[in-house]
């Protein structure tokens, strides 16, 4: 016996009998005992009648085809980048990347506001002690392999900053 | 035992010789050829070293460095006689390094800084202590201002170190690339010869005191007295560290004047490993010109350590002082510094 969703996959094609004989009995056989995908061929006819009724018999236009074709293929050569990025169009999927994107949103908040016991030794330096940094640095400019273009360099930028400052 | 499975055994035990033999020859010419080329890169580090003060150079430099987190380009000419050097900057500075000092001209505030060579530091031994601390590693070559270089890379023996790139010219014994590097790896500074010639003189005049824009510098001096006339100077007797890093050495003890221009000084101690160095800094906790230069040091021996522009600073207040230690090591071994001097 044929299952809903199997039934489900095939219903669509069974309105227009574009079905063999062998899974048309199958389907008939479940619509039999089925009510509810009884009630979806019904509503499947419905749509049909009224389709027909308002629209009327439409040539399609020159090249559908070939047109359907090649989206078909570029579809399916596209890269997984624009697959996710295409899942985004979906409203579920889209709710759940941004349901997860806030969460680890406040995670990364949670983790940068609350500091472990090891973090609250450290702050950013004082001031005062940036001047022992430069000092420090530019103290190395004697030695035997010392880049003295670039401490030169970095010593006549720190006045210029001083200087900026005041 | 039959004939057949004896001569089996034997060819087994023959093929586990050869194979032994080959491998222990195999090693012993790989160690011979690692140690005749540590032996080689040794000697023309120690050439490079020598070889500043023999060559007369002149050329166009590019540098890259990253100052205040961010990342400056700029473009000089150097000029090098024997041990005098010059180098012209796109922003008008200038230095003019020579055996007593190196004198750092600055148009834009109109200040000469003088840093002197600290009295204990000696190139020779400094080479020396490098050489200890530091593994030569052959980087290849690589073509610099259109001449075949060596690259040398200086990469500590311990973990938690800067390391450094050298470009070598052979010809003349004359670095034309260098690059540091920070102990976690991030570039520091790059600088090369874009053009270099060797054949040019250079005049006295090129190494003569620069002017500030036509008018007269006020001097900055980095380093003041050491010795004795420190304890005089700062107020305060240095106190060392009882904890130092495995190859570190004193490099001298100095006065350092604060460019706050509220004139207060600071005990200046620096140790070094050949390449990368620790420079503590003492003051009396209570100074003259108030909040302006104070460093707001946690109390009760505990120190504070932070990231600062590749280095990492600890502040400590200890027996009535202010400590500073700067350097560019792991922050537990930059507290444990800090937390040693009493």
């Amino acid at each position: 016996m044929m299952r809903c969703e199997e039934a489900d996959t095939v219903i669509a094609d069974y309105s227009v009998g574009n079905l063999s004989e062998k899974t048309r009995f199958a389907v008939e056989e479940h619509l039999g005992v089925c009510e509810e995908c009884a009630r979806e061929l019904a509503l499947l006819h419905m749509v049909m009648a009224a389709v027909e009724e308002h629209v009327g018999e439409i040539e399609p236009p020159h090249g559908l085809w070939h047109g359907v074709c090649s989206r078909i293929e570029t579809e399916q050569s596209r890269s997984w980048l624009e697959k996710v990025s295409q899942s985004f169009r979906k409203p579920r999927v889209a709710l759940g990347y941004a349901v997860a994107t806030a969460a680890l949103a406040g995670a990364l908040i949670f983790g940068l506001t609350v500091k472990s016991p090891q973090q609250i030794a450290e702050r950013s330096p004082d001031p005062a002690a940036m001047e022992y940094v430069q000092s420090h640095a530019s103290s190395s400019i004697n030695d035997a392999f010392a880049d003295r273009v670039s401490l030169g360099f970095a010593a006549s930028m720190s006045a210029s900053e001083e200087r900026s400052h005041l | 035992m039959t004939g057949r499975r004896m001569g089996f055994v034997i060819g087994v035990i023959l093929l586990a010789y050869l194979v032994s033999l080959f491998v222990s020859i195999y090693s012993s010419f790989k160690e011979a050829t690692r140690k005749s080329t540590a032996v080689e890169m040794r000697h023309l580090i120690q050439r490079a070293c020598s070889g500043k003060s023999n060559t007369t150079y002149s050329g166009t430099v590019s540098t890259t460095m990253i100052f205040c987190g961010r990342d400056y380009r700029t473009a000089s000419t150097i000029r090098h006689r024997g041990n005098l050097e010059r180098i012209d900057y796109n922003n008008g500075a200038v230095m003019i390094s020579a055996a007593d000092a190196t004198r750092t001209y600055s148009p834009d505030t109109k200040t000469v800084t003088v840093s002197s060579p600290s009295v204990e530091s000696k190139s020779a031994s400094n080479l020396d202590l490098l050489l200890k601390n530091y593994e030569l590693v052959s980087r290849g070559t690589d073509r610099v201002a259109g001449r075949e270089t060596l690259v040398v890379e200086l990469r500590p023996t311990r973990p938690g170190g800067p390391s450094k790139r050298l470009w070598l010219y052979p010809a003349t014994d004359t670095i034309l690339k260098m690059e540091d590097r920070t102990s976690s790896g991030k570039l520091k500074s790059r600088t090369e010869f874009t053009s270099i010639d060797f054949s040019k003189s250079i005049p006295d005049s090129a190494f003569q005191s620069a002017a500030c824009g036509g008018s007269s510098c006020a001097t900055v001096k980095e380093c003041g007295p050491r010795g004795e006339a420190v304890d005089q100077a700062v107020g305060i007797k240095p106190s060392f560290p009882k904890y130092l890093p495995q190859g570190y050495v004193m490099d001298g003890v100095s006065v350092y004047h604060c460019a706050c221009k509220c004139g207060h000084k600071a005990i200046h101690i620096r140790y070094t490993d050949g390449l990368n160095s620790i420079s503590v800094y003492e003051t009396p906790a209570k100074l003259a010109c108030g909040d302006m230069c104070k460093i707001h040091c946690p109390s009760g021996g505990k120190c504070e350590v932070s990231d600062a522009d590749q280095s990492q600073v600890a502040t400590a207040s200890i027996s009535g002082r202010s400590i500073v230690v700067v350097s560019d090591l792991p922050k537990n071994e930059i507290s444990r510094i800090a937390e040693s001097i009493k």
